[in-house]
């Protein structure tokens, strides 16, 4: 009996409360239960999801691991590919821009990669590609240089910037020279008379006069220097093609 | 062994509450009830208000809710525990469902079958460690 009047006054003390808190009259003790409860839900909240996550690894392992293996080696062969597709494209716009370059329709080219670059470019293409000694390296119509040594699978490519480079040269105005190298890698065309016009930013082409075939684009005019006392005056020559961003060239292996 | 209880109580609500709307509280309390057999109100009174302020519910609704389980548990004292332990179930199952009808609104099997099944085991567990309050009839004065 004494439970149950204890229980009733509990009821009763229940009731109260609730209509205390109907009224909004307990805020108060929301407010501090709240700083109490916050934290302690936080923390299992936290956890529960930590384990949450730590079962569906355990469970899921062998597939994880699987997968983390797998897209590893997707990964791998993504960049594979990813070079490849670049690669190859790159080729294309070559081959395409080689098929549109303004050169005589009976050239033959050798498609060659790039191996190196140090003081001569070395590309893929050799004797059994049908490389030989001096053949002229372009990409699109524009001379690179000349083949200065070759191998079976490989040559090197002596640029118009190396010091013992030599091509027989003309201007747009058909002022002739000869095309080399020049310390500080730049390309000079020199043995020009002094009477004859150097303007800036004239293009210059080979002449044929040599065994390279004629008008092939070598660069332009950036800079001349000329001294009265001198025979020749000579002009320093920027090239359109960037080396290091070079991966094809073409080989001409038969005019 | 009170604060056994209370340890169970705090972390049914907390779970309850924080993790999944299995009504385990009511589980554990409707299993309480039929331990104290409508002595010690203020666990009631308390496991309810506690409850009430960790699940926002009106403050005091969860107290009345569970002094009416252990009235309930007091009322029918004699059947609970001279009777078959299928009343134990039902009861205890009937406390959880009403709970999950009225605060969630719903009756999941799965969470209703978890609470009675966690209920009973811990009913069980308490019986073979504590000397069974639970099966005391002495307290019945019969």
């Amino acid at each position: 009996m004494i439970s149950s009047a204890k229980l009733q006054v509990f009821l009763i003390l229940s009731f109260v409360i609730i209509i205390a808190d109907y009224f909004q009259m307990l805020g108060f003790v929301h407010g501090a239960s709240d700083r109490v409860i916050i934290p302690i839900k936080q923390g299992i909240r936290n956890t529960a999801v930590s384990m949450e996550l730590f079962r569906t690894v355990y469970a899921r392992f062998p597939e994880i691991s699987n997968t983390i293996e797998e897209n590893k080696i997707l990964r791998q062969s993504f960049e594979e590919l990813q070079l490849e597709s670049g690669r190859l494209r790159e080729e294309n716009i070559k081959l395409r821009k080689q098929l549109e370059s303004p050169l005589p329709p009976s050239f033959h080219f050798a498609v060659a990669s790039i191996l190196a670059v140090s003081r001569y470019l070395e590309i893929g293409v050799g004797s059994a590609e049908g490389v030989k000694e001096k053949m002229p390296v372009v990409d699109g119509n524009t001379l690179i240089g000349t083949i200065a040594f070759v191998s079976r699978h490989r040559s090197s490519v002596m640029l118009l910037n190396d010091l013992d480079a030599k091509v027989a040269a003309k201007t747009a105005r058909g002022v002739r020279g000869t095309v080399g190298g020049q310390t500080g890698s730049s390309i000079v065309l020199s043995n020009v008379l002094q009477k004859d016009p150097l303007i800036l930013d004239d293009q210059v082409f080979t002449s044929g006069e040599d065994d390279l075939p004629p008008d092939l684009l070598i660069g332009k005019i950036a800079r001349v220097s000329s001294d009265d006392v001198s025979v020749y005056k000579q002009a320093i020559l920027t090239t359109p093609i960037a080396f290091d961003n070079l991966h094809t060239v073409f080989v001409i292996t038969s005019l | 062994m009170i604060w056994f209880y209370t340890i169970c109580l705090f972390i049914a609500v907390v779970f309850e509450t924080t993790i999944a709307p299995v009504p385990i509280t009511a589980g554990i309390l409707a299993l309480f009830a039929l331990v104290f057999a409508g002595e010690n109100p203020w666990i009631f009174f308390l496991t309810g208000l506690m409850w009430d302020l960790f699940s926002m519910h009106l403050l005091g609704t969860g107290s009345v809710l569970f002094l009416i389980v252990s009235w309930i548990a007091q009322r029918y004292k004699r059947k609970f525990y001279l009777g078959n332990m299928l009343y134990q179930i039902i009861f205890i199952s009937v406390v959880v469902a009403s709970t999950s009808l009225i605060y969630y609104r719903t009756i999941q099997p799965a969470y209703l079958g978890a609470s009675v099944l966690v209920s009973f085991l811990l009913g069980r567990l308490i019986t073979m460690t504590s000397g069974s309050r639970w099966e005391d009839t002495g307290r019945l004065g019969i």
